[in-house]
């Protein structure tokens, strides 16, 4: 029979339990903030100040207007070269450059080759400056006449801001390791501990001992992501463009999800330490790594790309940026959400298998 | 010599546990390949097959052209689509990330060299990728024109852009083929190394102390350095192992091999361990159970994992966040492993590095010595 006081009871134990560690609750409040500020300030694709060795062999006013132009871009700066004849490869490898551009004799006048040499020991930054550099250059080109009028616009997130793209990520992340991560090693350590066999032998039933031991851990999960997305909006300007109940709806589902994952662990893993390596291996490295939560999906591997599939980071990472910077409704997501609760069935029914299995 | 022969006993007793536990063979060998396979292949910051819709209202042969040079590169991954589709419905319903639309009357503006205006938009939610595939669309446009300009009539041309159209020749130094994996790579190895030498150094004291076996150490007429001695060289031995095995994976797997000199690589690994293990002992001594040194641990990687330069270049970063940068020793040993590796760099040119790794090695190595303290 199901009593809600006997859940309760349980509920305030594991609340007491969770409370009596505040390193670990400091951790779990303060790391996702601490990720969201660098994440929001310091993770910049955008370039900024390329050192740029120029090699003027020419000096003349054609060379000197182009020079101005990359100073003026403010994505490069310009390091004078001291003396000629040094090997192009020797200022990158010294790092005072991480591109050289060289102007031949006559630049302007007989000749119009120039070269540009880059670093490419970061072929994205190398490519961003290729581009750069190559708009640059060509300028005057675009200005007088090219008849291809490209008019880019982007959508959702104009600014290309980072923070956009990571404070959904990092709900999505914290949700992973609060309710499988710290779950899973919570009923694991009273099953090390045996605390577990003596609550079994108490009038207490099963769903009322797990329902218990899971609720504190939901709301520490909401608490934190809510307080991600309240730092988020304030301090970061992310929009909150969708309808806030469906948000809430898909999240509590989301939540269901990592909570049958992080179940499904405890039972498989013998100790709390196992239970922690298998959870690290299955949960928080999968949803940092193979959800988009930083690189995209798309340009991985085709056998990587099928493993993320399973990944239920993937889906909610779409739900959310999809409610909150796209402003989806049902409509658009009914698909993810979809996949999420056929992933939550699954998982919950090789949890309760098994744990039929241990008591028997 | 007494002195030694503790230690040594020390050692003894750790190994044997080590060897005892299959735990440790993962780490040394399971660990490295998992992680580089994994990480090396999807952590990239290359964009690859990005869903492109191309709404196409002209219908000429030179549309059509246009249309193909965009699926001839595996950047892009066409993503077929009605005319009379919205471009930001495509968007909104997650079918494509980037949507060009080509005008009416597109094909005829081109060959009368009148300007006929293209519509790029693009999905930019993760801005970087947004940004680079915007660069990449805006590429193929100029190319295919470029091309198709060479290939036509050049008497439209005005006599000022044939004056000021350069010539550039672009050279990519050390990586021409601008594989993402050589900068992402070398990155992987010095964080393999970190988590290697700090979390299991970290859990080794820690364990200890939880089972109470630390304070049967603590009687013992043991010194604390001799204590220390024989818990951190075990993990000094292991991680230098992993480096070997790691180094030789990325050979492997991955065809990178190491242009520079592997005993200067191993060289700056030893001082940079000095660090990490540091970093170890100090975690145990503020933590009290395992599970809480995991957390630490698990905290001090992350931060120093995004400040380090491993995904984006530290001097993309504000300036306030790049002076903290110089304070994570990772940031300094990713740079090493990399110039190293994928530059062939010598001692000569990284001597700031190498006193910044010998200088924060002394310290935290020093100061969490201090901070270990014979008593529980």
């Amino acid at each position: 029979m199901f009593r809600s006081g006997r859940m309760l009871a349980v509920a305030q134990k594991e609340v007491f339990h969770i409370l009596r560690d505040p390193r670990t609750l400091m951790i779990i409040f303060i790391l996702p903030v601490l990720q969201l500020v660098i994440f929001g300030y310091a993770m910049n694709m955008e370039l900024r100040r390329v050192p740029l060795l120029v090699e003027d062999l020419e000096k003349n006013s054609l060379t000197r207007e182009i020079t101005l132009r990359f100073v003026n871009s403010g994505y490069f700066s310009v390091i004078e070269s001291r003396g000629s004849g040094l090997q192009p490869d020797e200022p990158l490898r010294s790092r005072i450059a991480q591109a050289s551009l060289c102007f031949p004799p006559d630049f302007g006048n007989s000749r119009s080759d120039l070269q540009l040499t880059i670093d490419a020991s970061d072929p994205n930054t190398a490519q961003l400056i290729q581009a750069y550099a190559s708009a640059i250059i060509n300028k005057y080109a675009a200005e007088n006449g090219s008849i291809l009028d490209i008019r880019p616009l982007i959508m959702f997130n104009p600014d290309l801001k980072s923070s956009f793209f990571f404070v959904p990520g990092l709900i999505a992340m914290i949700l992973v390791m609060v309710c499988a991560l710290l779950t899973s090693i919570s009923i694991s350590s009273e099953k090390e501990v045996g605390t577990l066999e003596q609550v079994m032998v108490s009038p207490v039933s099963p769903t009322e001992i797990l329902l218990g031991k899971v609720i504190p851990y939901i709301l520490l999960g909401l608490m934190d992501a809510l307080l991600i997305l309240a730092v988020g909006i304030l301090l970061f300007h992310v929009p909150f463009r969708g309808n806030f109940i469906i948000f809430l709806g898909f999240t509590l589902l989301y939540i269901l999800t990592a909570l049958c994952l992080g179940l499904m662990v405890s039972t498989i893993a013998k100790t709390q330490q196992a239970a922690m390596m298998m959870a690290m291996a299955i949960t928080l490295l999968p949803t940092m790594l193979l959800s988009g939560f930083i690189f995209p999906i798309s340009s991985m591997p085709k056998i990587l790309q099928v493993v993320t599939y399973i990944v239920p980071a993937r889906y909610y990472l779409q739900i959310i940026r999809g409610i909150m910077l796209k402003g989806n409704s049902i409509a658009q997501l009914y698909q993810a959400g979809l996949s999420l609760l056929v992933m939550s069935v699954v998982m919950m029914l090789v949890a309760v298998k098994r744990f039929r299995l241990k008591i028997q | 010599m007494n002195y030694l022969k503790v230690i040594a006993s020390f050692l003894k007793k750790e190994f044997k546990q080590l060897l005892r536990s299959r735990e440790m063979l993962i780490v040394l060998f399971v660990l490295p390949a998992v992680q580089l396979l994994v990480m090396g292949f999807a952590v990239t910051n290359e964009v690859k097959n990005v869903q492109l819709s191309i709404i196409d209202y002209d219908h000429s042969p030179l549309s059509r052209k246009l249309v193909a040079s965009f699926s001839s590169t595996d950047r892009f991954r066409l993503v077929p689509v009605a005319e009379n589709t919205q471009p930001e419905d495509l968007l909104l319903y997650w079918k494509s990330k980037v949507v060009v639309v080509i005008p009416p009357d597109f094909g005829k503006n081109i060959q009368l060299f009148h300007k006929t205006t293209l519509q790029v938009i693009s999905d930019g939610i993760d801005g970087n990728t947004a940004a680079i595939a915007n660069a990449y669309v805006n590429g193929c446009l100029v190319d295919f024109y470029g091309k198709w300009l060479g290939k036509s009539d050049l008497r439209y041309l005005t006599a000022l852009q044939k004056q000021n159209s350069f010539d550039v020749d672009y050279r990519m130094s050390f990586n021409p083929d601008l594989q993402s994996k050589m900068n992402i790579v070398p990155g992987i190895v010095a964080v393999l190394v970190t988590i290697t030498s700090m979390l299991l150094s970290a859990m080794s004291l820690v364990k200890e102390k939880e089972l109470g076996t630390m304070e049967q150490l603590m009687v013992t007429p043991a010194k604390k350095a001799q204590i220390l001695a024989g818990k951190l060289i075990p993990y000094l031995l292991i991680t230098l192992v992993q480096i070997h095995f790691s180094i030789l994976l990325t050979w492997l797997i991955f065809g990178i091999g190491i242009q520079g000199s592997f005993s200067v690589l191993l060289l700056f690994t030893m001082c940079y361990l000095f660090t990490t293990l540091g970093s170890g002992i100090f975690i145990s001594t503020i933590v009290s159970s395992q599970q809480q040194a995991m957390f630490f641990s698990w905290f001090i990687m992350v931060v120093s994992i995004l400040l380090s330069g491993f995904f984006v270049p530290v001097q993309n970063m504000p300036n306030g966040i790049r002076s903290i940068s110089y304070f994570i020793p990772l940031r300094h040993y990713i740079t090493i492993m990399r110039e190293i590796v994928v530059k062939g760099s010598g001692l000569s040119q990284l001597t700031n590095e190498l006193f910044i790794l010998l200088g924060s090695g002394v310290l935290i190595f020093g100061l969490s010595i201090l901070s270990f303290r014979k008593r529980v």
